[in-house]
């Protein structure tokens, strides 16, 4: 399979690239890492008219820290996100997250960025030509149908990625530069939660950084797949909780691979507050989970399959932290 | 016998430098002036009838040279085995499986032809489609083949001794029912090929083959060619495990096109066809009941096993046999009735693969007999060393096995474990496992199955070898090029070796039934012993003694009596021009496994192969209770190879076999859905990666095997036999949970926990 031919753009600031980028947003698509964009355009899913190469402007990969958060500039690799002495000490969190993506070679390419940009997925759209010719192409690759659950103009692709439960869980934001200028906003905003534009960037933007606030809790990434590398999450579970007096004064829950976007589990969050982690307590909430995350038969992997595991995980990340103060 | 030089030593791979500097050139890597690029439409319906193909718009795509269906070719059918042939090239009347090859174009540029096949607008008339062969067998399914109405194409109803009177005389009957997955062989390199006409209308093609002389012939057929118009040669192939024993549509279009156009054309698979459109090992359901006395003597046992094969034969008639009969080897077993079917489906076409047929029933009696030796209360270790075949035994189908290490390798397999320390007596979550197995290092008399070689010693004192055994990445080039230096007495780097080319170098059958080492090996060293025989007659002539007294060995010629006499290897070449005898000394060998009473077994019993090699894989096992999820800590491998003629490359395939069988029991499926293949891609078809890949430790059972090269056997492929019920037997002793059906995944293994906590 061969990349389709396109028009190639280098834009030498930020500024430049959401002038190209607004002139025609639906036909041009960003390249950082290219190791999700690149696999589904010689797929033939994603077909742009033009690419701007963001690698071309300087100065977006950074890491910096501030008194009151740290700020992750939108090209920094994935690796030196989990090589940074600075994440993994203090946001281990997020250097465990990155260091689950993919394999050596997509953490070495792939950047902050273009990893919270990360395409849906789906079981019926990242596959060839060939593969698709079997039935009528779906809504999300141009058609009328959604073969998940067999309905027209819907479109029920994944949310898969590893860094944005766990920034999500850490209270990240992001800053985006558009036509209008700079906005900072939660990152879960960016997620739609439409599984044919998860992203809610509005015309022309391109994320700049990711920022982080400093934080006294704890927290832990925990992904599940069945070989040590490569594969995307089955399910993972990004969890973070602060204490106050032993009791949970702050808890924030996010899994992904179970839904449109990052699945926040408000459910079990509330349920968190005020208690004092226990095994009978760590028992009934993990029985909840199940019930909370709704997925779809989206990969090879069984929707209930992946309920069971969403609360396995649970159970091992407040095991983990129960004895953290 | 006497110190070796360079057989038994741990060389590197001749040309493991130039594969991991990335300059060694695969079929991918190469390219001639003006080549063309192919492409081949495939269907997108599991069984139709194809009512029209029409390829106007595609031939109008720019850079487009040329197009073809069904119909523009010669109406000649292939199949590795000669009565079992049943594939065209490209599908003529109606297209088996999703992934079935429908047309084929070639263009300048690899973006055209996929273009071009985009335009290519097919009519077809769906079929109903079976997808399961026990479906495809009750009257009135589907039919795929209109020459197979019940879809069985091939059948094995054997029976030795009386086992009626064995089940009788049992104490104990055991019966079970087991299922196995299809696997694919995942060769780095996918299947390429690159064609190129010369002016007298022959055809050369570099092919990534296992097997270039058996490629040339069925070429040559498809092709409606002589023989003498086809030349293939094979460039470095990157791994074949038996997929690239078949010839492939990618083959016949290259060719075809070069004739066609007058251009070089090249074809190459991406990963999803060589996942779909190419070869796996057959899914079985397997129905075993085994009847043993009190003591654990096994009496009889009857197999009823039916190979879901796809919509192609491939080996189909070959590979039911092997499974009948190497179910017989490595237990004394006098009484057997095995009933096996190949059934057709609307599936990817199974083939021959590492084992052969063989795995998956070994995966059945193996698991089996632990549940046998817990069920009469005897140590499974025991219970295998006290049924073990011994060598010299007379053998109910007449296989004659003149060397047997399986007792050791059991012996020596269980003590690397641990297993007297460890087995039923680790915490719960952790346990170790034992399985046998036993496989043909060749195959002893079947159509076109020697080997020949030349060996041609020059006037500088280098050696020139020409072979056509395939190197397909296991090394063969390297052994054979140790069994000439150690038989002339030279270096391994004197040696200079020409294979795998029709063109040039002597027949050989290639690489499949792990027969290399030992046939090749064989007419190598003929054929160095010849060349080395001349050189000698010349020598003693000039010192006045018989050539019997000297010897050759480290580049010297010297009387065995008094070493001092003799000449250095140039001096004696020297010699041998002077006087007067014709240069080069060249040597020949051909190497035909001589068998009594030898068979191909298709017809009648007898002896299958010139040796036979068995083994046996331990395995450590834990189970992660929580998440279900199972980590092999440690596989043992111990095997019966013969000689080692280089430890190092035995050692890699071992290694590599191991983790083959690790991702049978454990990670690999090729997941279906009415026909299509929902995981083509190493995304979400777990091949083991360096995360999974356990401590191994290889134990080499030497024992000098008669008829090998230096007393050399198989290796490697009968290693992937047992370790998946090795493995599956290990998580037994860890959880108590018995698995008959693989790959057990951590879905199954928490489901089957919580079943049992209930």
């Amino acid at each position: 399979m061969r990349l389709p031919k396109f028009e190639y753009i280098e834009p030498k600031s930020l500024k430049e690239a959401v002038k190209n980028l607004s002139a025609d947003p639906s036909g041009t698509y960003l390249l950082a890492g290219g190791t999700d964009l690149l696999v589904n355009m010689k797929f033939g899913v994603i077909t742009p008219a033009r690419i701007i190469h963001l690698k071309s402007i300087p100065k977006l990969s950074y890491i910096i820290e501030e008194k009151e958060a740290i700020r992750i500039g939108v090209l920094t690799s994935l690796r030196d996100l989990y090589t940074s002495p600075l994440i993994q000490e203090k946001f281990s969190i997020l250097s465990h997250a990155a260091r689950e993506v993919g394999a050596y070679a997509h953490q070495v390419m792939g950047t902050v960025g273009g990893n919270l940009c990360q395409g849906n997925r789906c079981r019926f759209y990242n596959q060839s030509p060939f593969w698709r010719s079997v039935r009528p192409p779906c809504f999300k690759a141009g058609g009328e149908i959604c073969h998940v659950i067999k309905k027209p103009r819907e479109c029920h692709s994944t949310y898969c990625g590893d860094l944005a439960p766990a920034l999500i869980a850490m209270g990240a934001r992001v800053k985006v530069l558009g036509p209008q200028g700079e906005r900072i906003f939660p990152l879960k905003r960016l997620y739609s939660f439409n599984g044919k534009k998860p992203l809610s960037l509005r015309k022309g933007e391109i994320i700049k950084e990711v920022i982080v606030p400093q934080s006294s809790g704890k927290g832990v990434y925990l992904k599940w797949r069945w070989r040590g590398s490569i594969e995307f999450p089955i399910v993972s579970l990004a969890l973070y909780i602060e204490k106050e007096d032993n009791k949970i004064s702050l808890a924030r829950v996010v899994f992904s691979g179970v839904g449109e976007g990052p699945v926040e589990a408000s459910g079990i969050e509330k349920m968190l507050i005020g208690k004092t982690l226990d095994d009978s307590i760590i028992d009934s909430l993990s029985r909840e989970v199940p019930q909370t995350v709704s997925p779809m038969r989206t990969s090879i992997y069984s929707p209930a399959y992946k309920r069971k595991m969403a609360g396995i995980l649970l159970r091992e990340g407040l095991d983990r932290l129960k004895w953290i103060n | 016998m006497s110190e070796f030089n360079v057989v038994g030593k741990r060389e590197p791979m001749l040309d493991a430098w130039e594969k991991a500097t990335g300059k060694a050139k695969y079929t991918d890597d190469l390219s001639l002036p003006g080549m063309l690029f192919g492409k081949i439409l495939r269907s997108p319906l599991p069984h139709a009838k194809i009512l029209k193909v029409d390829l106007t718009e595609a031939l109008k795509v720019p850079g487009v040279k040329d197009a073809i269906s069904g119909r523009d070719i010669p109406k000649r059918k292939y199949g590795i085995v000669p009565k079992a042939k049943d594939e065209y090239a490209l599908a003529i009347e109606k297209v088996r499986y999703i992934g079935d090859e429908v047309a084929a174009v070639v263009a300048t540029s690899p973006e055209a032809a996929e273009e071009a096949i985009s335009r290519i607008k097919v009519e077809y008339e769906e079929l109903p489609a079976v997808f399961d062969p026990l479906e495809a067998m009750k009257p009135g399914a589907p039919i795929i083949h209109e020459e197979v109405p019940d879809n069985v194409s091939a059948t094995i109803r054997k029976e030795f001794g009386n086992v009626a009177k064995a089940f009788k005389d049992s104490d104990f009957i055991f019966e079970d029912h087991f299922e196995t997955q299809p696997v694919n062989h995942c060769p780095m390199e996918p299947q390429a090929a690159l064609a190129m006409v010369d002016h007298f209308g022959k055809v050369t093609l570099w092919s990534s083959t296992q097997i270039p002389f058996f490629l040339r012939r069925n070429l040559a057929t498809t092709l409606d060619l002589p023989e003498s118009k086809v030349r293939i040669i094979k460039p470095k192939v990157g791994g074949g495990f038996g997929q690239k024993i078949d010839l492939y549509a990618k083959d016949f279009c290259a060719a075809f096109f070069a004739m066609r156009t007058g251009r070089p054309v090249k074809f190459v698979y991406d990963r999803e066809e060589v996942f779909t459109c190419t070869r796996q090992r057959h899914p079985m359901y397997i129905y075993l009941k085994t009847g043993v006395k009190k003591d654990g003597t096994i009496l009889a046992q009857q197999f009823r096993v039916i190979a879901d094969g796809g919509a192609y034969n491939s080996t189909a008639p070959l590979m039911i046999t092997l499974a009948c009969f190497f179910i017989m080897l490595p237990y004394r077993i006098e009484n057997l009735l095995f009933e096996g079917y190949h059934v057709y489906t609307n599936k990817p076409v199974g083939g021959a693969m590492r084992g052969h047929g063989i795995p998956q029933v070994r995966f059945a009696v193996e698991t089996q007999l632990d549940i046998i030796a817990e069920k009469i209360g005897i140590d499974p270790l025991e219970l295998r060393l006290k049924n073990a075949f011994q060598a010299g035994e007379p053998h109910p189908a007449k296989l004659l096995v003149q060397s047997c290490g399986f007792s050791e390798t059991l012996k020596k397999a269980a003590e690397a474990i641990g297993w007297r320390e460890k087995r039923g007596k680790l915490p719960f979550g952790r346990g170790v496992g034992l399985a046998g197995a036993s496989f043909p290092s060749g195959v002893s008399n079947m159509s076109h199955i020697s080997s020949g070689a030349i060996v041609k010693i020059e006037r500088d004192g280098s050696v020139t070898l020409l072979t056509g055994a395939a190197d397909i990445g296991q090394g063969a080039e390297t052994v054979i090029s140790q069994i000439v230096a150690e038989e002339l007495g030279v270096r391994i780097e004197d040696i200079r070796i020409t294979a795998a080319d029709t063109e040039i170098t002597p027949l050989d059958p290639g690489t499949f039934g792990s027969g290399v080492t030992l046939r090749a090996g064989n007419a190598a060293r003929m054929a160095a012993r010849a060349a080395k025989e001349k050189l000698l007659e010349a020598i003693a002539e000039k010192m006045e003694v018989s050539p019997g007294e000297l010897e050759m060995k480290n580049r010297r010629i010297f009387l065995r009596e008094n070493p001092d006499r003799g000449f250095s290897f140039e001096e004696a070449i020297k010699i041998y021009q002077y006087s007067d005898r014709p240069m080069p000394i060249i040597g020949r060998g051909s190497y035909f496994p001589p068998a009594k009473e030898p068979t191909t077994l298709l017809h009648e019993d007898g002896n299958f192969s010139p040796a036979y090699s068995f083994m046996t894989q331990a395995a450590e096992v834990e189970v992660d209770p929580k998440t279900g999820r199972v980590r092999v800590l440690k596989m043992v491998t111990a095997h019966d190879c013969g000689k080692a003629i280089n430890p190092m490359l035995v050692e890699g395939q071992l290694e590599g076999s191991v983790v083959g069988g690790m991702g049978q029991a454990l990670y690999e499926n090729i997941i279906m859905e009415k026909g299509q293949v929902l995981n083509p891609n190493f995304l979400d078809y777990g091949i083991p990666t360096a995360m999974e890949i356990p401590s191994i430790e290889s134990i080499e059972v030497e024992t000098n095997d008669p008829e090998g090269p230096f007393g050399a056997k198989e290796s490697g492929e009968g290693t992937q036999l047992s370790p998946a019920p090795a493995i599956v037997n290990a998580i037994y002793d860890a959880i108590g949970v018995r698995f008959k059906t693989l790959p057990v995944t951590p879905d199954k293994v928490l489901e089957a926990l919580e079943k049992r906590e209930r």
